[in-house]
Order: C-alpha cells, then structure tokens, then sequence
C-alpha cells in the first residue's frame, strides 16, 4: 500500500511533466528538451521565495509558475520560432538542449550545488490507512495532478481556446483561415507547459530535496513518462506517468536505488523501438485510426 | 472589390507566378482556370496571407492587403475554402463549424449562424456530432463551405471544390454557390472542371504556367481557343 | 573521387598549394611541438589530440548521416572503462583493452541504431538521452565493476612492455589522431561518405538510389562509436585515472558543441572546433558555470545564424569561387551518346505490367484494381485530373508505398511491395514530383549518385584507397559527368544544387536517373516548374531515352508533350482507369474529355 502511493504519487508529477511535455509537441511537433530544466527551476525558485524571503507555499508557487511561464516564452522565441519547419529543420534539438544547459548552469550559480531540503505541505502530517503510513503531501500530489489533468482535459475538449489548440495540431496553416493565430496559440501552450512544470518541480521537491540535478534525476522521467503514453494526449501522458511511477516504486523493492533509476530510461528505450507510438498505440488499443496519404 | 497588380510570387528562388494582374467586382464571380501547376492554388494562397508575394499589391476594397495575415484578413471578410477542403478530422462537425466561427466573439450571432447553416446543409445537422474525417468527401466539401461562411464573409475563395468528388455531387456543389452567390457574397473560384465553373462564373482568367494568357467574359472564354490549349495542348 | 574534379576551379587551384603548405606546417609544429611546450600546454595538447579523436568519430554518424545523438560521452565513457577494466583487472595489454573498449562501444551502438530506422529524429535524441543516463548510473553504481563514483585507477601506460613516458604518450597519441584522420578521410571521400550525406538529405531519394538506409544508418552510428571507443580507450591509458564525472552531460555538451562551431558534416569541421572550444576558454579563465552558460548560448546562437558551422562557410565560399573552367580538361573522352546507355532487347515484351493494384487510406480507395501494361521500349503516360492517384500509383510501383492488393510484375519478377533500393538494382530509376536532391553534395555528386549501385569496392578498400577504389571511382565519375553533359549541365558540375533553376533540377533528377542505366525510368511530372524552352529540350531527352530502348513511364500534365511524345496513355480518375491508348485514340475519347473538361466542351 506505501509503496502503491508512493508510487502513483510520483508518477503523477512524471505524468505532469509528460502532460505538458505533450502541450507543446502536439502543437509544434517537438518535444521540449529543456522541460525538465523549466521543472528543476520551478521548484529552485519557490524554495529561494520560502526560505530566503520567507514567502509562504502559495505565493512562492505563483511566483514560480510565473517565472517559469515566463522562462518558456522565452525559450519558444529564442530557440524555436526562427527555425522554421521544425520537421525539417531538427535544429530545435540543439537550440533546446542549448537552453536546458543554460538554466541548469545558472541554477548552479545562483542557488548553489547542494541539495536544499524542501518544505512538505501540511507540514509532512501522516495520516494511517490499513498498515501503511502515508505522507498527507503524497495524495495532495496525486490530487492535484489529477485535478490539473482533467480540467486541461476540459479546456481542450471544450472550449473555444481548445478547439483552437486542437486545429493548430491538426495543421497551423488551417487553422490559420479560420482566423486562429497560430503561433499565439503555440505560444500560449509553451506558456502553459510551463505553469504545469512549475507546479510538478515544487510538488515533487519536498520527496527528492531541490537541487539544479533535479533536472537529470527527475525531468528526464517526464520523457519517459511521454513516450510511454504516447506524445500529446492527456490520457496518454497519465497513463505513462502513473504506470511508470509504480513500476519504479515496486521494482525498487528488488534491486538497488541507483540502479533503479535508469529501470525507466530502459522502459523508455524498449518502448521507442517496439511501440514509437507510446502503450497505447498497441494494436488492441488502436480500433480506427486515420491513416492519411504521404509523398 | 479586389484588385491584384502585378503579384509576382516565387517559392524559394523559383518564380511561380509571373507579374499577373486582375480584378474583382462586388457581387460577381470570377473564375481562374488552368492545368495543374499552373499556379491557381498560389495566388489564392497569396490572396488570403498563407504566402507572401515577392512583388506586387493585392487591394481589398481600396485597402492594401498585401502583407496582411490570415486571422486578420478573416476578419476582413476574405475566406478560403482551401484545396482538399482540410477538415479538422479529429473535431466533431459541430466543433469545425464553430471553429469557423473563430473570429467572431459574440455568441448569439454563432448560433444564428450554426442555425442557419443547418437549415441549408440538413446533412451536416444530422451529422453534427460525428468527426470530420468519418465524412464523405462530399460532405466534407459542403462541411468546408459552411464553415467558411460562418463569419458572413464578403468574398468566399474557393480552391478546386470539385476535387475528388463524383460528379453528381460537384453539381450539388456548383447548385449551393449559385445561391451564396444570390446572398450578394462575391465569388473567386479556382477550379479544373472548366465546364461547370464556367456555367456560374461572370468572368474568367486562363492561367498557363504563371500567367495570364486569355480573360474575359463566360462566353469570350467559352468560345476561346486557349482554354482548350491550356489543357489538352495543341493537338 | 578523381582529382580533376574535386579541384577543377582555377582560383581553387591557386589555393590549393596554400593549403598543402599549411597541413605540412601544421604537421610539423605538432611534431615539435613537445620541443618547445611546456609539461602544461604538452597535458593540453594531448587533450585536444583525444577530443579531436572523438569528435571526428561523432561528425561520421551526427554530421554525415543526419543521426544526431547525445550519447557521445556515455560512448566515450563506456569505451574508456571497457578498455581500464580490461588491462587492470584481467590484466591484459593496451590493444586488448582497445579492442574491447570498440566492441562496448559498438554493441552499445547498436542499441541506438536498431530503432534508428524507424523513428524519427527526437526520439533517436531521447534513446541517447536515455543511455546516456544509463552509462552513468552503470559506472556510479556498479561498483565491483567500475569502483563507482570514487573513480577507476589504472597501471602506467605501456605498449608491448614498455613503459611511456609524458613524450612518448604525446606522440603515440598524435599517431592515432593521424591515423583516426587518414580513416575518415578515407571513409568520407568514398561512397560511403556520400551515402550517409545521402541518408542525411533525403531518404526517400536515397533509397531511390540503392542506398538500404538502415543498413547505412546502423554502419554510420558502429563506426563512430566505435571511434570514439577508441578516444576513450586512448583517455583511459593517457591519464590513467578514469571518474564517472569526467562522461557525464557536460561532455557532451562538449562535443556537440566542438561539432556544431567547426561545421558538421565537413572533416577538418569537427577539428577545427575542439581547437575553439579548448583553446578559447583558457583566455578567459571564467568559472565552469558561465563557461557552460556560454556554450548553451552559442548552442543556441550557433545553429541559428551559422548552420554549416566555420568550416562549413568556408567550403561553401570556395565553392561559390569556382568557376569550373578546367572541367573542359577532361582529356580525351569520346564524344558521348545516349547509345551508352541501351538497354539490350532480351527479356519479356511486356516490361511492367500491374494488375488489379489497389491502395486504400483508410476508408479512402486512392487507387482501385488498376490494370496497366507497359511494353518495352515505348514511352507510357499516366495521365488524369489531380487526386486521380497517379502519384500513389507510382509510389506503389517503385516501392516506395505498399499496395493494398494487387501485384506488380516487372521484366517477369514479381516485384510487389519490394524495398526501393531493391528495385533499383533491378533496373527501376525515377524521378519525383517534389525535387529530391542531395543538397549538401555538388551537382556531379548527385549524378554519380545514381551509379553507386555499381560500385564493387569494400570499406577496406575505401579507407586504404585501394587501386579499385580509385578506378571505380574516377570511371563513376566520368560516366556522371557524361550524364551531365548528355542533358546540358556540364559546366554546372561543380555548383551546389540549389543554385540551379527549377527546370535545371529536374533535369538533373533526369540525368541521375540515366547515371543508373535503368531498364524503366519512372517520371513524375517531369515538365512541373519548367519554361516552354525548358520542356521542348526535355521532350528531346525523353525522345532520345526511348530511342536506346529504355522504357519511359511518365505522369504529365502538360498535354502537348504527352501526346507528342507518348506512345501510349493510361487515363485515371478517382484511382481507376477510364481510358486507354493512343495519344490519338485518347484525346478523343468522351470519357477523357469529361473528366478534363467537364461534359458540354465543343470539340475543335
């Protein structure tokens, strides 16, 4: 039971990271590499609010949330946007990577390289179901990944902003005779990516202490996370997450903590070459899909 | 209402279309034909903000329209059907329609308009909860077209609707702008099945590989020689 | 590749002394370089001579063939303890540990490379992301194997029993990096180099040449690993204390970064680089953080503003110079024909014949039970309004895309569904509606391309410059650069092929086509995009490719050179066949003239 929880708490922040990696690549066909830096600052920045200005949790999350918002604008101006098609042009790999090195050395720099211990919500309270011991923190993790999953669910499916998010994935230059600005569009699910990772990186900081590696040890399992479930759905992104996060914390029972945490990068890469498409791709997962004309 | 002076547009370094000029009275319908490759899907491209123009002014009712974008020229009045229709196949006929609706922000009007539509495609009312791409392609055309006239566009661009439709169907198609035409929208019309165009259209354009070699009225056309050269070559 | 042509141009020639005495230079102020250094700037030398090592390895999979991974340190790293492990605990010698140090590296690409095919660029990025992290965790946490984070500490380096000292150590490794050169030059000025800038630029045109792309892939991504095994192999035995942090993402950053200033893709590019990112640092003596921030930043900046990286520019300017006055230098070629290319007359009447093909998207019939049969030595059109499926119907015969149902039979094989590549030795050559040309190789390379399926010569042979390498290659060559002139664009060879016109490149696709010396050349709208100069001269080139018995099937819109030129016309509309035969027979045809015309045209 502990370990279920503490599972599936931990694979909701994997499946956060995921969802808002799908924000952006079923807008723009790419995939964030610097995601799981815009995590590790999200939750870099909300700890310096707390304990160097001594803000208390909630405005220390906005502030963090904005910072991030912000880091992501930034980062789809100066990395993306003059590349042009992105499915030709693969340089956006560099440019991102080029990005997460600069926010992981500058998180370096000014928060320094030892690992911060990081407040837990409700003060760390237990609360006692059956035998276990379970950390309050923990099911507020889950609940807010899973209140944050459907209400994007929600937006997507069924309102005005939705539909636009959803035609721009369909084709930018459709959407665009409709009177949709795509690249506004795609702006905004940058900046919505990063809200979402902000909130993750504080959530997820209390367990693993917050420290500029959180972007190696944590933010990397978001792409895990994103290539089991398959890129840009919500579904997918909570199915790869959760599924990961508890076959971590099971698995984790038999071999040895360092070990365990390339088990995830080893599902990612068996995944890659038997289901590009994520889990749900599978056959019997897959009843009418459309195929479309090429060349 | 439209007026095009020597639009030159090249994709890269290669010219497509050369220094071709034409105009667009209000009310009217204009016909360009052409083979393929001929550059139609370009200038309309071009007429709606998808593509800059390497040279040249598009006028839209006295107004330079040439760098404009797309979203604002919607807002302008100007849609384009584009060519193959592009129909969001993962939205439900409803939410295509209402994705039309983009630009406008008042609702009442939306639902006005989403009724009416209704009334002048009961197809699209019986499938309105299905997903675009589960439509026939000639639903998918009617599809297009509504969703295009759901922001009460002045001038409707239509980029081949005959494409891949039996022709009973183009007919039906054909039958539906002549009735938009009736509501007083003005008509730009690319189309390959010179015929039928031709039938609805007040004045057309040959385009032979970038440019313009004949216009004139319906029956000028008709009767020309160029056209059947621009397709079937001098046999 | 034959001299004459690589340094044609006159003011290239004039440079080109300038740039054997420079190497020469260069050479000798390596080797005396221990001479006059200090122990210090000798330590960084022999830190660049490794890097230089490793990141000449990298270009060949990242550069030359498009299959831009992260993993390069963690290949670096696996080699460099494959190789420590090898000569301290099982005790063996340097070579040993070396030999090891490639296979780990090698099967550690494989991993890589065996989804590589099929997966598009950023999940190639993820997997070597992923192993990345895997090699790290392995050399952390395996400590009976690696002594984990502590580091791994190795004997001093000895070859054969005999111990280096610092000196020895620099000129041993200033040989490997001499030898890691010599290879890739070998390798790089080869087809093989060419293939992977082939596999890089355009897949589909790739295959369209007889390049299996999986296979070039997995080759490309085991022979850069396996070099940077090497490097790291070199770095074990050099500094003879190995951590995990030394493989880590920083390094890679590294090498990314070494390869994207000095110019991916190019030799000296990559060189050039570990120079900049080594050297330029020291000057400014910053902490590592800034010194990492800087080089995200120009990560960034970098492939932005200048994608072909220094060295890049540099060939490019040289390039653009060159005038190609000395191609007429040729010597003494007998005037070229297209009788070259005939095709002799043996083999079935009819040379391709398609029946009941059917291709569906979905719920959507592309193409509906088509029959066609093209009989040898005539020039068959495929005519029909847009979205008739003419184009999925070549596709499907070239291989490209899979019938649903139905066969394709060519010269009496059963050819359905076969990879491209394959059909291609058979004797299939097309062209395609989009220009797919390899963009990053001159114009003469392109043609050569489409005889590659005729080389003989082994990876051995390439590297070595074995003599068949080098007739092969120069007969390629002058064969390519008669295509060339056969269509007209012999004083073009050495010009990049985007500066050519649109009409140029597709007769370019045309002429490498014929470099193939197919039996069927397969058109796709080869008048697209031309002027009516342009489209006279081609109807002549396709006159003259029929003549020698080369079988033309073309898909035109252009109607006066369809029916002056074809001897036969298939009509289709909404994938099916609605018409049949002569260019007379079918512009007469009521059902053509209303799929085209729409019903009520007069005739005239």
């Amino acid at each position: 039971m502990q370990q279920l929880i503490f599972g599936l708490a931990n694979g909701s922040i994997y499946a956060l990271m995921a969802l808002a990696i799908g924000m952006v690549s079923s807008t723009t066909g790419i995939v964030n590499f610097a995601h799981a830096s815009v995590v590790m600052m999200g939750a870099m920045v909300s700890w310096w609010m707390m304990v160097i200005y001594g803000l208390s949790y909630l405005p220390a999350l906005i502030i963090a949330i904005v910072v991030s918002i912000v880091l992501n604008i930034v980062m789809y101006e100066a990395c993306v946007k003059k590349l042009g098609n992105l499915q030709h042009n693969v340089g956006w790999i560099i440019t991102l990577f080029g990005a997460s090195i600069i926010l992981d050395n500058t998180a370096r720099m000014v928060f320094g390289t030892e690992p911060q211990a990081f407040p837990y919500l409700f003060e760390g309270k237990m609360v006692t179901i059956g035998d276990a011991n379970i950390l309050l923190h923990e099911l507020m993790m889950i609940t807010i990944a899973i209140v944050i999953g459907i209400v994007y669910q929600t937006v997507i499916k069924k309102t005005r902003f939705g539909r636009a998010v959803r035609a721009v994935a369909f084709r930018p230059s459709t959407a665009e005779l409709m009177g949709i600005k795509s690249e506004y569009i795609i702006l905004l699910c940058f900046a919505m990516a990063g809200a979402v990772a902000a909130v993750g990186g504080v959530l997820i900081a209390p367990i693993t202490f917050a420290s500029y590696t959180m972007t190696l040890s944590i933010g990397l399992k978001g792409f895990a996370a994103a290539v089991l479930g398959g890129f840009g759905n919500a579904k997918g992104a909570f199915i790869g997450g959760l599924s990961l996060g508890i076959i971590e914390s099971f698995i984790s029972i038999f071999i040895p903590a360092g070990i365990k945490d390339s088990i995830s990068f080893v599902i990612m890469i068996v995944v890659i070459i038997f289901l590009p498409g994520g889990i749900l791709s599978a056959k019997i997962f897959n009843k009418n899909g459309f195929a479309s004309e090429k060349v | 209402m439209l007026k095009v002076e020597n639009l030159t547009i090249a994709y890269g370094k290669t010219e497509v279309v050369h220094h071709v000029s034409f105009d667009i009275k209000q009310g009217s319908v204009v016909t360009v034909v052409g083979a393929n490759g001929a550059g139609k899907s370009t200038i309309l491209n071009t007429l709606v903000g998808l593509h800059r123009a390497k040279e040249g002014t598009i006028l839209y009712k006295g107004e330079d329209i040439t760098k404009t974008t797309p979203d604002k020229l919607v807002r302008k009045g100007i849609r384009l059907v584009p060519e193959g229709r592009q129909i969001f196949a993962e939205h439900s006929v409803e939410e295509n329609m209402l994705l039309g609706a983009y630009a406008e922000k008042d609702a009442k009007k939306i639902h006005d308009r989403m009724d009416e539509m209704f009334d002048r495609f009961p197809i699209l009312k019986e499938r309105r909860k299905q997903l675009g791409g589960t439509l026939s392609g000639g639903e998918q055309q009617m599809l297009a077209i509504a969703r295009a006239l759901m922001t009460g566009p002045e001038l409707l661009i239509l980029d081949e609707p005959s494409l891949g439709l039996a022709p009973i169907i183009v007919a039906d198609v054909f039958k539906l702008l002549t009735e938009i035409k009736k509501t007083g929208v003005t008509i730009m019309l690319v189309e390959q099945m010179v015929d039928n165009a031709l039938s609805i259209s007040d004045y057309a354009y040959v385009l032979e590989t970038g440019n313009v070699v004949f216009s004139g009225t319906r029956d000028e056309v008709k009767n020309s020689d160029d056209i059947v050269k621009a397709y079937l070559g001098n046999i | 590749m034959p001299r004459f042509l690589t340094k044609t141009g006159s003011l290239q020639k004039k440079y080109s002394a300038w740039f054997n005495l420079l190497i020469v230079v260069l050479l000798l102020f390596c080797l005396v370089f221990p001479f006059i250094a200090g122990n210090y700037y000798m330590r960084f030398a022999i830190i660049i001579f490794i890097y230089m090592i490793l990141s000449i390895g990298y270009d060949i999979s990242a550069g030359y063939c498009g299959l831009l991974t992260l993993s390069a340190a963690a290949i670096f790293g696996a080699g460099a303890y494959a190789s420590a492990i090898t000569i301290t605990t099982l005790k063996l010698p340097f070579f040993a540990g070396m030999l090891a140090a490639m296979v780990v590296t090698g099967l550690i690409s494989l991993t890589i490379s065996l989804p590589a095919y099929k997966v598009k660029g950023h999940y190639l990025a993820l997997i070597s992301l992923g192993i990345l992290e895997i090699v790290h965790r392995i050399l952390n946490d395996w400590i009976s194997l690696t002594q984990g984070a502590a580091g791994f500490f190795l004997p001093p380096w000895s070859i054969f029993g005999i111990t280096l000292t610092n000196f020895s150590k620099y000129y041993v490794i200033f040989f490997f990096l001499i030898l890691a050169v010599l290879f890739a030059w070998g390798l790089v000025k080869s087809h093989w180099g060419r293939d992977f800038l082939a596999v890089k630029n355009d897949e589909i045109a790739a295959a369209g040449v007889g390049i299996n792309n999986r296979k070039f892939k997995v080759i490309a991504l085991l022979v850069s690993s396996m070099m940077i095994g090497v490097a790291g192999s070199l770095y074990a035995s050099y500094s003879e204390y190995i951590s995990p942090d030394t493989f880590g993402f920083y390094l890679t950053i590294l090498v990314l970064l070494m390869v994207i200033i000095g110019g991916s893709g190019t030799l000296s590019g990559p060189a050039f680089g570990v120079v900049v990112v080594m050297i330029v640092p020291e000057f400014f003596n910053a902490s590592p953080d800034l010194k990492q921030i800087v080089f995200g930043a120009l990560l960034i900046i970098l492939t932005q503003i200048l994608p072909g990286g220094i060295a890049g520019r540099i060939k490019k300017r040289f390039r653009a110079i060159d005038d190609n006055t000395d191609i007429e230098n040729v010597g003494d070629r007998p005037p070229i024909s297209f009788e070259k290319f005939k095709v002799n007359a043996d083999g079935p009447e009819n040379i391709l014949e398609v029946s009941n093909l059917t291709r569906r998207f979905g719920g959507l019939t592309a193409v509906g039970n088509l029959d066609i049969t093209v009989k040898k030595g005539t020039v068959h059109s495929l005519i029909g309004p847009n979205g008739a499926g003419k184009t999925t119907t070549v596709n499907m015969i070239t291989g490209i895309d899979k019938p649903t149902e139905g066969s394709v039979t060519f010269n009496g094989e059963n050819i359905t569904g076969m990879e491209p590549f394959l059909s291609v030795k058979r004797g299939i050559a097309r062209t395609y509606q989009h220009v797919r040309l390899f963009k990053d190789m001159r114009v003469i390379d392109n043609v050569a391309m489409g005889g590659r399926i005729y080389y003989t010569y082994s990876m051995a042979g390439a590297i070595f410059h074995s003599p068949k390498k080098r007739k092969e290659e120069k007969e390629a060559y002058l064969e390519a650069y008669d295509c060339l002139k056969l269509i007209g664009l012999e004083d073009k060879a050495n010009f990049d092929p985007e500066s050519l016109s649109a009409g140029q490149q597709k007769l370019l696709e045309i002429a490498r086509a014929l470099c193939e010396k197919p039996k069927l050349m397969v058109l796709d709208e080869p008048c697209a995009g031309l002027n009516e100069t342009e489209v006279a001269e081609l109807s002549e080139i396709i006159k003259a490719i029929k003549n020698v018995g080369i079988t033309v099937l073309m898909i035109e819109h252009h109607m006066s050179i369809v029916m002056g030129i074809s001897d036969y016309i298939t009509v289709i509309d909404y994938g099916r066949k609605i018409a049949e035969g002569t260019p007379a027979e079918v512009s007469v045809d009521p059902a053509v003239r209303k799929a085209y015309l729409g019903e009520e045209v007069p005739t005239c």
